[in-house]
């Protein structure tokens, strides 16, 4: 059996139980309601003790820890100030059912506090889908017949009747804070995107494990703001992962939509966030990551979609990069790319082939630059596909 | 008496910019309020367009006058405008601004009551299309300052006041002297100029998101140069007009670009203007060139120090000379803190300690937590005094880390008062030469009083919270001797807050059903002591582990090679079990106890150590976890009144390994780290569960060098673990005390026999294999030879040479040792079954021990 993935608030005594065959888990610590910090702890007789988890947070240190005590010491947290204004929530799907029922679950909450859900089904092989969003009872189905996840997510933006959207990946399980989280921090005119933590739902297989040491989607536990006026906007994978963030609609006037020759779904596999992100900071505003805005993801359970996963990251990265070096003349693409081969890919690469412990295994590195490789004449090919397809309609 | 609504005379001083007036103009006409209150005032300064003749054409619904003036200044301007106006209230506006249709009214709605409010609003910018690195900025610099205003504890400062959106009473703007006319057009600032008699004047500042603007912001890199000329000619007027406010100006604080930039670039401004000003030009066409190529920092950097010439170049215009700038700044820091200081205390109530604020609205704020003083709220120059709502967003920022420090001790159980004795107004750096008293301080029980006693000069102070040790407080003793339990707190919360902080969710959880549950898991324990000859220092050790905590275990006494038999006797006095080993060797008489132990957990500590009482219940809880083989714990000093127990703990590291738990795996560690088994746990304070000790053979007694130190057994036997597979864990809150070495000769000694045993331990690894043995060549020469004797050989800091000559001794003449131990393992027999002599059993029971151990394994 795989780790167990436990949800845990600091404040609680006894232990968690019900562990039985588990060798570690891989606990989430939350104070008052905030993720704080993550530890791994070992599984003794199936149970975990609160001390011994309250002794690793101890030990790795909880940086988030003091920022909300103080915050609810000090009532700092704009409470219910105004009534949070309703928002959108999109999911954009691709044939998989299963999925989709468990996040319309996990969305239902949403629905009855007032918020417009609304469920984009992309190329979709079968009615499946379309029959679960009926059957839910609260959510809107539309249906976007080009192939793409940039497309369908323009989709969500263009049909959404509220100002600011939040979209969830179809395998992923919002917590019920994560909307009012994504929410509160759009207060500031200049944040036009907001990302929050991504935990894994569960750690059953290697595959997952693997995925969630290797590239994992949670970005730390502290709240960060990327001003595009401070950082440089190509380091815009630190501020988070698609899978969740919530989006200002004005965005699409502003900054322009989800750029349809990258992302799930074309041959560039990935990379439609990344450039959206690049983007926003290019333009002078701002996103915001958000700890607080809490979402599980259920990772790829196979090795093989794991590797297709990673060769995926690397085509979509490079797919991107080049984009950005030929329409944007960002001309520091290339620094990048070599910073990332020489600090990263080479010295894993190295690590893994002497058998270090701990390194990371062989065939997923190789996968990784695989789709580097391929990654420029990926964007290419895309490019041409979307024109065709303009073209046809 | 009810006037009906108040009339508003809107400023609008304007010079060449007919379009955007004319927008401004027909934006005020779509207003909500009655356009019979509104009176709008348009004053032509230095107008060469048509701007007045249209003006005299324009039909608007509302009362439009036109003053006209030859071209003195923005500040003149509106000051005519006002001296012409009628209304009660007065706006002002820009002609580049564009007001929603609900403005007027919403700055009418906040002039309702009867106090003297300045009302500000929004006005950011409006930039569509291309967005350069310029406008970037631009917009980012105007969101941000309404977003921080619109926050509702906001501390409004003079910066704060922008004629752009701004309105009052007329009669306050007469009060305070409408804009002084100094600013000619040439300068600029006049509104912030304004906005300090404003402050001054204790009127209130507002900021009403609901008068909403737009400002079509024609303004380019090339205008914003010119503007931070004019910056710079503003900022000095500010000064003269208001010297307490000189050092917060720009001009005397250094700004974000580094020394050597802003220095060069003030004395070129100052030295050589004409050369700078080429300079400038060329940087300008400089930039262009950095944002085509989209290189971000390096254009950011230019442009700030090119903004940043431009601002000195005016303020070089007003002063003149680097001299009169000196003399300028020299006014610097009058009278201190005439300024008034508040003390609030946050312990009866942050809504208390607001109240206090809205009815004295000092300057400052000194915040206590009853007598912990947390910290100090600075008065700020050209900001407005404090109120009620400023404080809970003032001590999130400015005092977060301290607040939550005292609050984390304050939260902590206290019990009834009564000074704490040792076991043993904080400044740093204990001194080497003095005696430190040491103590112990269980947060769980409260901060008390401590007593140091006669002699000592400074107490060094073990915090611990429940049970885990945070680290160590170095405190120095005052004339009565009685340092205050405030003092400690202060310092404890200083020093150790955050540690403090996490120590505290241990209290969170429910302490009963928790206790509960640890006596659930208490499997016995043998302990197990290895002595020779010291029974005095014994008797000491034996009478603290009779004294544990936990609620099963037995005490075995191994007697190594005694030449009387006292020991048995104290033995015997005290109950505890006895073994008798005769062939001298620290790792034979471990042996010898390990083969006695009736548990399955052995502990081991040494006879100069004395155990903390939950010394077991905390080795117990690290068993708990089925895959730790081991648990070594922290040793931390008994006493430090000789020099050499000050050099050894001090200076040297002592015997502790941290406050920070860990558990050691092979998969986890290189080879340096696994051949540093020193690091992980030593002799004094370490368990094993036992059935790894007989699959493993037991302590290597070829390591026994003979003398009482004894070899490197304990480490080479953590180490062995390790590399076995095997994880150890170390536990700080395992704790026990140790008797260091009271004269230098014996720390010598010491250091010498640390040298031979690490020695002998590393050619025992080399012998077994136990690491690739290219890297135990490699370890010894360079980790352990090189780096820990040869560099404190040439740099020993306070550690005398002749202590590190002492170990590099050792060292060198460790593998003739080994292999002395080696032909003496080899003669000496096998040692055969000891009888065990009568006597009482161990702590636990009453039934008396007779039975003879069975045989030894080879």
């Amino acid at each position: 059996m795989g780790d167990a993935v436990v949800d845990f608030d600091l404040e609680r005594g006894g232990r968690v139980e019900g562990l039985d065959g588990r060798k570690q888990a891989l606990v989430l610590v939350r104070f008052r309601g905030r993720p704080i910090q993550q530890v791994t702890v070992p599984v003794v007789d199936g149970c975990i003790s609160a001390d011994e988890i309250r002794r690793r947070v101890y030990d790795v240190g909880a940086p988030g820890f003091q920022d909300r005590w103080l915050e609810v010491f000090l009532e700092l947290e704009a409470p219910a100030r105004a009534p949070i204004e309703p928002a959108t929530v999109a999911v954009c799907t691709r044939d998989r059912p299963d999925d989709l029922r468990r996040c319309l679950d996990a969305l239902a909450v949403f629905a009855r506090a007032g918020h417009e859900v609304l469920v984009v089904d992309n190329a979709p092989s079968t009615d499946e889908s379309r029959q679960i969003v009926e059957a839910s009872g609260f959510a809107r189905y539309v249906r976007e017949d080009r192939p793409g996840e940039s497309a369908a997510r323009n989709r969500a933006l263009r049909e959404a009747s509220h100002d600011i959207v939040a979209f969830s990946d179809d395998d992923a399980m919002p917590d019920p804070g994560w909307l009012p989280a994504l929410l509160r921090n759009f207060n500031d005119p200049l944040v036009l995107c907001v990302t929050g933590l991504t935990m894994p739902y569960e750690l059953e297989t290697e595959a997952q494990r693997w995925f969630e040491r290797y590239s994992p989607f949670g970005r730390g536990f502290v709240r960060t703001v990327f001003d595009g006026a401070d950082v440089n906007p190509l380091t815009a994978w630190r501020a988070g992962a698609s899978a969740n963030m919530a989006v200002r609609r004005a965005a699409l006037e502003l900054i322009g939509p989800f750029s349809e020759a990258l992302g799930c779904g074309t041959r560039s596999r990935t990379g439609s966030d990344y450039e959206f992100f690049v983007r926003i900071l290019a333009a002078g505003y701002r996103i915001v990551y958000d700890p607080a805005a809490l979402s599980w993801h259920r990772h790829r359970r196979t090795w093989n979609e794991l590797r297709q996963v990673l060769r995926g990251y690397g085509t979509g990265v490079y797919a991107a990069w080049m984009h950005l070096l030929v329409a944007h003349r960002e001309l520091i693409v290339p620094k990048l790319a070599l910073g990332w081969l020489l600090h990263t890919q080479l010295p894993n690469l190295l690590r893994s082939l002497l058998r270090r412990p701990g390194s990371v295994p062989l065939d997923l590195l190789v996968a990784e630059l695989r789709g580097c490789l391929v990654g420029p004449w990926a964007y290419v090919m895309a490019r041409r596909e979307l024109r065709r397809l303009e073209a046809i309609s | 008496m009810n006037r009906g609504a108040p009339t508003v005379s809107i400023v609008i001083p304007t010079r060449d910019r007919r379009e955007a007036l004319q927008r401004t103009l027909d934006a005020l006409a779509r207003q909500t309020a009655p356009a019979e209150a509104m009176e709008v005032i348009v004053v032509a300064d230095g107008c060469t367009d048509d701007t007045a003749r249209w003006l005299r054409e324009y039909r608007p619904p509302y009362r439009l006058r036109c003053v006209e003036l030859p071209g003195s200044g923005a500040a003149a301007a509106r000051n005519a405008g006002a001296a012409a106006a009628t209304g009660e209230i007065l706006l002002f506006l820009d002609d580049d601004i564009e007001p929603a249709p609900g403005l007027v009214a919403a700055h009418l709605r906040s002039h309702e009551g009867s106090a003297d409010v300045v009302a500000i609003g929004p006005c950011p910018p409006f930039i569509p299309g291309r967005q350069d690195f310029w406008r970037v900025l631009v917009r980012r610099w105007w969101f941000d300052l309404f977003t921080a205003m619109a926050e509702p504890g906001h501390r409004f400062t003079y910066r704060d006041v922008l004629t752009g959106n701004l309105s009052m009473r007329r009669t306050l703007f007469a009060r305070v002297g409408g804009f002084d006319a100094a600013f000619g057009p040439d300068a600029s600032h006049e509104d912030w100029e304004l906005g300090i008699r404003l402050l001054k004047a204790d009127a209130r500042l507002t900021y009403i998101a609901d008068a909403a603007a737009w400002h079509h912001d024609r303004t380019n890199l090339d205008r914003s140069y010119r503007r931070a000329r004019q910056d710079g000619k503003g900022d000095v007027l500010i000064g003269q007009l208001h010297p307490e406010l000189r050092p917060a100006l720009p001009l005397a604080t250094r700004g974000p670009a580094p020394r050597p930039v802003e220095s060069a670039v003030r004395a070129l401004a100052f030295r050589a203007p004409a050369a700078g000003d080429a300079l400038a030009r060329l940087a300008r066409r400089a930039l262009d060139v950095l944002e085509s190529l989209r290189l971000r920092r390096a254009w950011r950097k230019l442009n700030g120090a090119t903004r940043r010439y431009w601002y000195w170049r005016g303020v070089a215009d007003a002063l003149g000379s680097q001299a009169e700038l000196d003399r300028f700044l020299a006014y610097g820091r009058g009278p201190e803190s005439t300024e008034s200081v508040l003390d609030i205390d946050l312990g009866l109530g942050i809504a208390e300690a607001e109240w206090r604020l809205d009815i004295e609205r000092p300057a400052a704020v000194r915040v206590w937590h009853g007598d912990v003083l947390i910290g100090l709220i600075p008065p700020v120059p050209g900001a407005e005094r404090l109120r009620g709502r400023h404080l809970r967003p003032l001590l999130a920022r400015l005092l977060g880390t301290p607040l939550s420090n005292a609050m984390a001790i304050e939260a902590l159980p206290s019990s009834t008062r009564a000074p704490i004795g040792g076991l043993a107004t904080p400044r740093r750096g204990a001194p080497l030469d003095a005696p430190l008293f040491v103590a112990e301080s269980e947060l769980s029980r409260g901060v008390h009083d401590l007593e140091v006693p006669a002699g000592y000069g400074a107490a060094r102070v073990l915090i611990r919270a429940r049970g885990r040790p945070l680290g160590w407080l170095t405190i120095w003793s005052p004339r009565s001797r009685r340092i205050p339990a405030a003092e400690l707190r202060n310092a404890i919360a200083e020093q150790f807050g955050p540690g403090a902080w996490m120590a505290l969710l241990d209290y969170t959880g429910d302490a009963e059903t928790e206790a509960a549950q640890r006596d659930g898991s208490c499997p016995p324990i043998t302990v197990v002591v290895c002595t020779r000859n010291r029974p005095e220092m014994l008797a000491d050790c034996l009478r603290a582990l009779l004294e544990l905590d936990y609620p099963e275990y037995e005490v075995i006494v191994v007697d190594n090679a005694p030449s009387d038999d006292r020991t048995a006797h104290l033995a015997a006095e005290l109950g505890v079990r006895y073994v008798r080993e005769d062939v001298p060797g620290l790792d034979r008489a471990r042996n010898r106890g390990i083969q006695a132990a009736r548990y399955e957990i052995v502990a081991f500590t040494d006879d100069d150590a004395r155990a903390d009482p939950g010394w077991l219940r905390e080795i117990a809880a690290a068993f708990a976890d089925p895959e730790i083989m081991a648990v070594t714990g922290y040793v931390a000093p008994l006493s430090l009144d000789t020099a050499a127990q000050r050099l050894f703990e001090l200076v040297y590291g002592g015997m502790s390994h941290g406050a920070r738990q860990r558990t050691f795996r092979r998969g986890e560690m290189r080879n340096a780290q696994l051949l540093w088994a020193s690091g992980m746990g030593c002799g004094a304070n370490m368990a094993f569960r036992k059935r790894i000790l007989d699959a493993l053979g037991g302590f290597d007694v070829a390591l026994d060098v003979g003398t009482r130190a004894g070899g490197g057994g304990d480490i080479e036997m953590l180490h062995r673990v390790v590399v076995s597979g095997h994880a150890v864990a170390y536990r700080p809150a395992a704790l026990v005390w140790h008797r260091h070495r009271p004269t230098l000769p014996a720390l010598r000694r010491q250091l010498f026999d640390n040298g031979r045993s690490f020695g002998a331990y590393l050619i025992t690894c080399f012998r077994r294999g136990t690491v690739p043995r290219h890297a135990i060549l490699r370890f010894a020469v360079q980790d352990w030879f090189a780096r820990w004797i040869l560099r404190r050989l040439v740099r020993p800091g306070a550690f005398p040479r002749g202590l590190v000559i002492a170990e590099m001794a050792g060292a060198i003449l460790s593998p003739l040792y080994y292999l002395g131990a080696q032909w003496e393992a080899r003669r000496r027999p096998a040692p055969g079954p000891m009888a065990e002599p009568d006597t009482q059993a161990g702590h636990t029971g009453a039934e008396r021990e007779a039975a003879l151990e069975p045989a030894v394994k080879v």
